[in-house]
């Protein structure tokens, strides 16, 4: 029915919110697209999925995948970015270096778990059901849907309540007008792209949990969604990319419970066509922030 | 005299074309010093090497005795030495509140005479519009914070590039009041300005910089009566810069 249908998107949508928040916080406040950012949402699946394996309990493995990817995107930055800023030549420079990135990850990765499909043991989440004006959640769902919204809270929080996050956002804006106030613009993109690698990492243990099946391509359809997402929502804006992700996961769980299943790209992406048309920068855009990348 | 800033011999390039060939400058504690010049004479360029955005190709910065070049843009903040760079960059995006907060981040643990009730106290407009955005203040406002969001890092020498830019001759005389009081005050400022006369009447000491290098130095009120700066710099309908 749909409302079952409605709320199992809205879970899925929450955790595309959370991948493409990573995403598209990198793009936003460095104006660099990160195209290893899929892999780090599988390398999250993978810790937490050998962490348990080795016999660690659920929730620390949780922990050491979100910390873990954080501190694997930081350095992505230090390999992929931080040399191609010095000579000018990020932005599509990064292209290239964080496809390189991105594939060395995605080997590694197959490397050690061969190319099977790896699942999690059998009640490592614990299953339970509930129901709720005639609506069955699971307590996974729960938990997901919880995490979502406290890591959107937590970052939200970061970047516009603390000083930190004045920081970062000014860097954003003016690096040059934030350096000579005294921050070191490292420390700034160590920041955000441990906060963007620990938001990868942890929608990559949550759709772990939930589709139970864990394989080293999961991140390449996660980089499209995500990318998707941000298109949608409006590059670099973080509502855009939470609204968005929501959005995507409603229509991806929609599509494929009422239509052949071979339909849901399709419209998925004839949708994003037609937003475009009408709003070329996205949900939350803004025509001026395509006006200063112009410029630049 | 000890100086708290040296320059000797500096010079600088961008891809192979000078700006700098050899300036020289110094300035003591407590001064108002003024350096003046056409467009492209290289002030920004000074001022950016002061301050660590450009790296000189030669010569020696020394602050509090201490050799600059080679250090880092935010470490030459965090030590007392700011900038109120050309044209505000002012973080529209962001509150005034927030603008200032992050002038902060220079002072790194150092003492400040200038507290958020001070710079409120200078310029109160800022302490009226804390919570709008920065980029919904007129032009004159937005010098005003820029200037409290560099004394917000707590500057023992302040720099600062042509501040008058763009703003109405009004609110000009009112920024110039403004950095004399500071001086007074006993803060040190090393004024870039294009708008000569009103540089020379506020300042004690002058420099003229020119395609790179310094031409005429001295006291101002000698160098505003200097023929050959009035020629070139205090004449009519000179510095047509917008
Ligand atoms: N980023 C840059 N890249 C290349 N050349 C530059 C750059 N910045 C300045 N220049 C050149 O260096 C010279 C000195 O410029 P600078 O900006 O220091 O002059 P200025 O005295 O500040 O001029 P203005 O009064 O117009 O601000 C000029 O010839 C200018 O064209
Ligand atoms: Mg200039």
């Amino acid at each position: 029915m749909l409302a079952q249908q409605l709320l199992n998107g809205l879970v899925v949508g929450g955790v595309y919110a959370l991948f493409a928040l990573g995403f598209t916080l990198v793009f936003g406040i460095h104006h660099l697209m990160n195209l290893a950012h899929g892999a780090v949402f599988m390398t999250g699946a993978f810790v937490a999925l050998y962490s348990v394996l080795a016999g660690l309990p659920l929730w620390v493995s949780f922990v050491l995948a979100v910390v873990g990817c954080g501190l694997l995107s930081i350095l992505i930055e230090i390999t992929a970015f931080s040399r191609l800023r010095k000579s000018g030549e990020a932005e599509f420079g990064a292209i290239i270096s964080t496809l390189g990135a991105d594939l060395f990850i995605m080997s590694f990765a197959q490397k050690i778990s061969g190319s099977d499909i790896l699942r999690f043991p059998f009640e490592t989440f614990p299953v339970q059901i509930f129901q709720f004006m005639g609506l069955r959640v699971t307590l996974l769902q729960l938990f997901m849907a919880g995490s979502a919204v406290v890591l959107m809270l937590v970052l939200t929080c970061y970047l516009f309540r603390t000083t930190l996050g004045t920081r970062i956002r000014s860097v954003s804006a003016n690096e040059r007008a934030a350096v000579l106030s005294g921050v070191n613009p490292h420390v700034v993109y160590y920041q955000t792209f441990f906060l963007s690698g620990a938001l990868a990492g942890a929608s990559g243990v949550l759709i772990g949990l939930a589709f139970n099946s864990i394989q080293f391509t999961m991140g390449e359809p996660f980089l499209l969604r995500g990318f998707v997402v941000i298109v949608l929502g409006g590059m670099g804006s973080i509502p855009g990319a939470m609204v968005g992700g929501l959005l995507l996961g409603m229509l991806q769980t929609l599509t494929a419970a009422y239509l052949p299943s071979g339909l849901t790209d399709a419209i998925i992406f004839s949708l994003l066509f037609v937003i475009l048309l009408v709003r070329p920068y996205g949900l939350f855009g803004k025509e001026t922030a395509g006006a200063m990348r112009a410029q630049r | 005299m000890t100086h708290m800033l040296t320059a000797t011999d500096l010079s600088a390039a961008y891809s192979g074309i000078h700006a700098l060939r050899g300036v020289s400058l110094a300035v003591s504690e407590g001064e108002f010093v003024a350096l003046i010049g056409p467009n492209g004479a290289g002030k920004s360029t000074l001022l950016n090497c002061l301050s660590g955005v450009v790296r000189p190709t030669g010569g020696s910065i020394r602050f509090n005795g201490e050799e600059l070049v080679g250090t880092a843009p935010w470490h030459v903040s965090r030590k007392g030495l700011l900038q109120v760079p050309e044209g505000r960059q002012i973080l529209a995006n962001l509150t005034v509140r927030e603008n200032l907060e992050l002038g902060a981040t220079a002072l790194s643990g150092r003492h400040s005479a200038y507290t958020l009730e001070r710079i409120n106290n200078l310029f109160p407009i800022l302490a009226e519009r804390r919570e709008q955005r920065a980029g919904s203040l007129s032009g004159g406002q937005q010098q005003m914070l820029a200037i409290g969001r560099a004394l917000m890092g707590g500057p023992r020498l302040l720099l600062l590039d042509e501040p008058s830019l763009g703003l109405a001759p009004v609110i000009v005389v009112q920024v110039l009041a403004a950095l004399r009081s500071l001086n007074a005050e006993g803060l040190t400022i090393l004024l870039v300005e294009q708008n000569a006369r009103q540089a020379l009447d506020s300042t004690d000491r002058a420099y003229v910089i020119e395609q790179g290098r310094v031409v005429h130095e001295g006291v101002s009120s000698e160098l505003a009566k200097d023929p050959a700066v009035i020629a070139h710099y205090l004449g009519q309908g000179k510095t047509a810069k917008h």
